[in-house]
């Protein structure tokens, strides 16, 4: 009797996996886990209050698509080299596609154009060390 | 409070500079800190990065990064990199109140 259930268990388990693939846990060895990237953005500003209204309107985008801001206001020393006023924000990232979704997305994309006349902007992504 | 040193360096005599990219993780790693990104992938968003490599490293407080930078040591390693290109170095003070790492 035990046998018997335990045969219809396992042929249970065996058709209910056959009408659902359940997918590995383990993913793939050569499919390597993204590693985390960080945005580093260097801007001059010259309108204060128009750079305002663009990070008030892209502080839930960022959020939206996984985004964390890791350096922004901060105390800061200059170490070496020109600086000049440059203010420096870094942002972390799930992975480089995370960040580049949040980027090249139609929401940020409209939200930029807040920030066109509000100073000079360079921006970089950089995957993080393993 | 974490802080961040950035490092912006247009290289133009990369077998000199190898000495000093051989000698400096060592001491950064002696003084606590820890480089979140170097020698990893790079994407250009916006604005002029031509030539540029950028090193961000973290540590456990501005005055961590500082007793690095000012070190008898670093100033010894840093000499190696004299003449080899030009570069920006920034600390900056981290938001969170906890390390990446």
């Amino acid at each position: 009797m035990k046998r018997l259930f335990l045969l219809l268990l396992l042929l249970g388990a065996s058709g209910a996996s056959a009408l659902s693939p359940v997918p590995p846990k383990v993913p793939p060895q050569t499919e390597a886990t993204p590693r985390p990237a960080l945005m580093l953005i260097e801007a001059d500003i010259h309108d204060m209050d128009g750079f305002r209204a663009y990070t008030q309107a892209i502080i839930p985008i960022v959020q939206r698509f996984g985004g964390t801001y890791v350096v922004m206001r901060g105390e800061r020393q200059d170490l070496e080299g020109d600086w000049g006023t440059t203010r420096v924000v870094i942002s972390r990232w799930p992975s480089m596609d995370a960040a580049r979704a949040f980027w090249f997305s139609p929401e940020y994309q409209q939200a930029i154009k807040l920030r066109a006349d509000t100073g000079t902007f360079r921006v970089t992504l950089l995957e993080t060390a393993p | 409070m974490p802080a961040y040193m950035i490092v912006e360096a247009r290289i133009t005599d990369l077998p000199r500079f190898r000495a000093y990219a051989e000698a400096n993780p060592p001491l950064v790693a002696r003084f606590g800190g820890r480089y979140l990104a170097i020698r990893t992938a790079t994407e250009p968003l916006e604005g002029d990065w031509e030539g540029a490599k950028v090193v961000i490293s973290e540590w456990r407080d501005m005055d961590a990064a500082r007793r690095y930078w000012h070190s008898p040591e670093y100033a010894a390693v840093k000499r190696l990199r004299e003449g080899t290109g030009t570069f920006r170095v920034l600390l900056v003070d981290g938001l969170a109140t906890e390390t990446l790492a």
